[in-house]
C-alpha cells in the first residue's frame, strides 16, 4: 500500500505557524487579529512572515547589528507573557 | 564638472527608501524636502510624515549618505539636515506614552519632536525588539547614530559605506 501523499499546507503563512507560536507563548490569535498582523506586515515587507535579514541588512549596515538586534526581546511583549527581558 | 579644489557640489536629490511602506522608493529633494516617487538604488531611509494641519506636503525626516563615495551620513527633517558626525542624538519614552526625539548641536538643542508612541496593532506574542525598531524611524536613527552595542564609530562608518554604496529595495 503506498504511504499517503503529504496534504499541501493551508491557510495563510502565518497561519500555519500559529501552533507552534501559540505552543511556545501560550497566547492565542483570533484569525481576525492573524489577518490584521499579515497584512501589517505585508504592507512593511512584502511579506506576511515578516522581514528578511536582508531587509534588516539594509536598514542596519552590518549583520553584527541585526543579529544583535534579533536577540532582543520588546519589554511590553516580555510583561505581557511574563517572560524575562532580553534587552 | 567642479572646479579644481572645489569640493563636487551635493546632488540635488537622493533616493531612499520608505520606512514604513515595503517597495515604495521616493527620490528627495535635499534642499527643499520634498518627496517624489523615484526608483534605483537607495542611500537611506525616509519616514514620510503627513502634516494635515498645515494643509502641506509631506514632511520627511531622513537618514542616508549622497550617494557613492560618501563619507557623511546625514539626517534630515523637512529642509533642514545635520552632518551626523557633527551633532548627538536622543529618544526617549516619556511618562505618558509619547517619544521625543532631540537633535543636539553644538549650542544645544536643534529639533524636537514629540510624536504618539507607535501603535503596535493586535497582541501578537512574536513581536520583538526588531518589530519595535521597525515601528519607529526615530528610534531606529538614534540606535544607528548611538549604538552603545556596538563600537559607535566603527557602526557609523558601516553605515555611511553602507548607504553610500546604495541597495535595491528587497
Amino acid at each position: 500500500m503506498p504511504a499517503p501523499r503529504p496534504r499541501p499546507p493551508t491557510g495563510t503563512p502565518l497561519q500555519r505557524r500559529l501552533p507552534l507560536l501559540t505552543a511556545l507563548s501560550g497566547a492565542v490569535l483570533s484569525p481576525e487579529a492573524v489577518e490584521e498582523l499579515e497584512a501589517r506586515t505585508m504592507k512593511e515587507y512584502g511579506n506576511p512572515l515578516g522581514p528578511t535579514a536582508d531587509q534588516r541588512f539594509a536598514a542596519y549596515g552590518s549583520r553584527a547589528a541585526v543579529i544583535s538586534a534579533a536577540t532582543r526581546s520588546s519589554a511590553a511583549v516580555d510583561q505581557e507573557l511574563g517572560a524575562e527581558r532580553r534587552p | 564638472m567642479a572646479a579644481l579644489g572645489m569640493p563636487p557640489a551635493p546632488p540635488p536629490a537622493v533616493v531612499l527608501q520608505d520606512y514604513d511602506r515595503h517597495g515604495r522608493l521616493w527620490s528627495l529633494d535635499i534642499a527643499t524636502g520634498l518627496l517624489t516617487p523615484a526608483s534605483g538604488r537607495c542611500h537611506g531611509f525616509v519616514r514620510v510624515l503627513a502634516e494635515p494641519a498645515r494643509g502641506g506636503p509631506p514632511v520627511p525626516a531622513a537618514l542616508y549618505a549622497e550617494g557613492s563615495g560618501a563619507r557623511t551620513l546625514w539626517l534630515q527633517y523637512g529642509p533642514e539636515r545635520w552632518d551626523c558626525s557633527a551633532v548627538a542624538v536622543r529618544q526617549a519614552s516619556e511618562p505618558d506614552g509619547h517619544r521625543l526625539f532631540t537633535v543636539f548641536g553644538a549650542r544645544g538643542p536643534e529639533l524636537e519632536l514629540r510624536y504618539p508612541a507607535p501603535d503596535p496593532g493586535p497582541s501578537d506574542p512574536t513581536y520583538d525588539w526588531i518589530d519595535t525598531v521597525a515601528d519607529d524611524f526615530f528610534l531606529w536613527a538614534a540606535e544607528r547614530l548611538t549604538d552603545g552595542a556596538e563600537d559607535t564609530t566603527d557602526a557609523l562608518r558601516a553605515l555611511t559605506e553602507h548607504f553610500a554604496t546604495g541597495f535595491l529595495s528587497a
